[in-house]
């Protein structure tokens, strides 16, 4: 299995946690050939997460700009986002190596709520690290662990947020990694992580191709996500990088613009580095400290990105651009609105984008753009209610 | 013959073990570091400072806390070369530090730099044995001693780390981060003994040694012993209570 995506990627691991990182790319290279495996996986897929998720043709939405869009609605899965695609399958591998112990870091808490939500469907013990300014941000998720049965490490070094909670999820894997799967949440990390979250999400891009063909007669001509770590994103590209007439626009959460400080556009304004056992683009200073991130969204708010994207930016098969906080309020606005949608600020970066070059006119009326939405915005209601005044429409 | 080979060379012949003593460079303080810095150096047989990142993944709560203290100092890796020119003398110098830092300077221009201020060798505790050749490639060309590690958690990996190693190995005594969490596990014992079959070079334990009575442990088992987490926790009680615990230490190593 190639630890490297080009110049990116790798195994940047302590000694300690090599001997975990290989077993598991040992187990999942048997396991994805296994019939029975994938069979289980696609069950659990089908009847408990609800897949395949509709496809929906955004009618208001697309009225509404003059372009016609497509939703691809991860949002409607149970637990409410795509991560739930991911847990299922990694909370198999685990199981099939006979881990007793999950553990997993969280931002927003969709990665921590879909991790909990497997160990009480498998039965096993789960623990979930998350930064103490994201626990405040997502208090209803850190409930919903815990109802789920997990414990929350709230997480108060650094900067208190997603890449903190990675560390700290490092540290405690390399001390009990003989009983404890470490899943991990998005497509960064060390090898073979990258890999197997590309694995377990590449369903969202397989059905999103075979629903706009069978809708449209054709491939699309734009498919947009936003990024964070990447994990709905490649996931959804992952089926159309072949095609080559597909424009693929990776949305990163700028904060209050890329070039401000405040921001957490790592493609956008990062460099290469070598963080959280991959090299890959990071925001960082001049004698490579990390630096911290702002993104309204919690789950953008991290200074990496899964080391394919940094491949996919350099051999320019993907285009990725940032949308502001304010940007991706607005779009969650219009969406609600306009639909009764409420995406989750995650993915209102990817909608704020299309609605962006919907009004500069990039767009021909004959164009069709799917836009993964990710994840569903209830969690994110009391952040948007800080800024929203009800007469912005 | 380089300065770390030497001194395990010079250690073997008196029957003496290594004193390895880390500090993290710009703690307590920006001004006070360079002073304590040089206490250890003058009780260690080999002084390793670690340079301090944001984000430790392979260190434990106090390595991590003094790092952030450090870096909240404002230190530079300028600021470690120009003071390890200040004090140097013939006793060997390790650094400990984070790909990251190594890489963002240059991989090459990292190592040149080193050796022009008479860093001996370096330690990247993130640096896997698959993702250190380009590393030490680096090393090699300008003369600076690539330190591996290897882990309890594999005697496999070890032994094949260990054929390759050079200076000294530093064998991570258990399983986590650096600092004492419990007991040092009694498998470590075979493993440095199944380890020592395959390598000459020399074994320095290291993670949760604490005192003198985990130093004694290892004192057949080992050519050298590490200690991080014990002396920071000594800065904090003060230039005395520090003093004292390196005179403890190495004295016991001392002891045949």
């Amino acid at each position: 299995m190639d630890r490297y995506f080009g110049r990116f990627g790798g195994m940047y691991a302590p000694e300690t946690l090599m001997p975990a990182l290989l077993e598991i790319e040992e187990e999942f290279c048997k396991l994805v050939k296994d019939e029975k495996f994938n069979q289980e996986y696609e069950y659990y897929l089908k009847n408990y997460v609800g897949r395949p998720s509709p496809l929906y043709f955004a009618k208001n939405l697309s009225e509404h700009l003059g372009v016609k869009i497509y939703l691809k609605r991860e949002d409607i899965n149970h637990t409410g986002a795509h991560k739930i695609n991911n847990c299922i399958g990694q909370a198999l591998l685990a199981k099939h190596m006979g881990k007793k112990r999950l553990i997993a870091e969280t931002g927003a808490g969709q990665h921590g709520v879909a991790t909990a939500t497997v160990a009480a469907l498998f039965g096993m013990e789960c623990e979930i690290f998350m930064g103490e300014e994201d626990a405040k941000r997502q208090f209803h998720n850190v409930q919903r662990m815990k109802m789920l049965g997990s414990k929350v490490r709230v997480v108060n070094k650094g900067s208190k947020t997603l890449k903190d909670a990675i560390n700290e999820a490092m540290r405690d894997w390399s001390e009990t990694f003989e009983y404890t799967f470490y899943l991990f949440g998005t497509a960064a990390g060390p090898h073979p992580f990258p890999t197997i979250v590309k694995y377990f999400q590449s369903v969202i891009g397989k059905e999103t191709k075979e629903q706009i063909k069978s809708l449209e007669g054709r491939l699309p001509d734009y498919v947009f996500a936003c990024v964070g770590g990447g994990s709905n994103a490649i996931g959804i590209f992952s089926a159309f990088l072949e095609d080559h007439e597909v424009k693929l626009i990776g949305v990163e959460g700028a904060g209050e613009g890329i070039h401000t400080g405040k921001t957490a556009a790592t493609l956008c304004s990062g460099s290469v580095g070598i963080l959280h056992g991959a090299k890959t683009y990071i925001l960082q200073d001049e004698e490579g400290q990390i630096q911290n991130t702002h993104s309204i969204s919690a789950g953008l708010d991290y200074p990496g990105v899964g080391p394919e994207h940094a491949y996919l930016k350099e051999t320019g098969r993907v285009e990725y651009v940032g949308a502001t906080d304010k940007e991706a309020v607005d779009a969650f606005l219009l969406l609600t609105r306009l639909e009764g949608i409420i995406p989750a600020l995650e993915s209102s970066h990817a909608l704020a984008e299309v609605i962006k070059r919907a009004k500069m006119g990039l767009f021909k009326s004959s164009d069709i753009i799917v836009v993964n939405l990710s994840g569903r915005g209830d969690k994110d209601i009391n952040t948007v209610l800080e800024l929203w005044k009800d007469d912005e429409l | 013959m380089n300065l770390i080979d030497e001194r395990f060379e010079r250690l073997k012949k008196e029957g003496k073990k290594a004193f390895i003593g880390y500090v993290t460079f710009g703690y307590p303080s920006f001004e006070e570091t360079l002073g304590f810095i040089k206490l250890v150096y003058s009780y260690v047989d080999i002084l390793e400072i670690g340079f301090p990142f944001s984000d430790p993944i392979a260190d434990g709560e106090i390595i991590q806390k003094a790092s952030i203290k450090a870096l909240s100092e404002g230190v530079k890796l300028s600021h470690l070369f120009e003071s390890i020119e200040k004090f140097k003398k013939d006793k060997p110098v390790v650094l400990m530090l984070y790909a990251n830092t190594v890489y963002k300077r240059g991989i090459d221009r990292f190592f040149e730099s080193s050796k022009a201020c008479g860093v001996d060798g370096v330690i990247i505790p993130d640096v896997s044995f698959e993702e250190s050749f380009e590393f030490k490639e680096a090393a090699e060309k300008f003369g600076v001693t690539y330190i591996d590690l290897v882990s309890i958690s594999s005697l496999e990996r070890a032994k094949m780390i260990g054929k390759q190693s050079k200076g000294f190995l530093y064998c991570v005594s258990r399983k986590g981060v650096t600092g004492f969490k419990g007991q040092i596990e009694d498998r470590i014992f075979t493993f440095l003994r199944e380890l020592k079959t395959v390598t000459p070079t020399p074994l320095a334990v290291g993670f949760g040694i604490k005192g003198k009575e985990d130093v004694q442990k290892f004192k057949d088992l080992a050519d050298g012993i590490v200690i991080g987490s014990a002396i920071i926790t000594k800065i904090d009680e003060g230039k005395d209570k520090l003093e004292d615990f390196l005179k403890e230490i190495s004295e016991s190593l001392k002891d045949k």
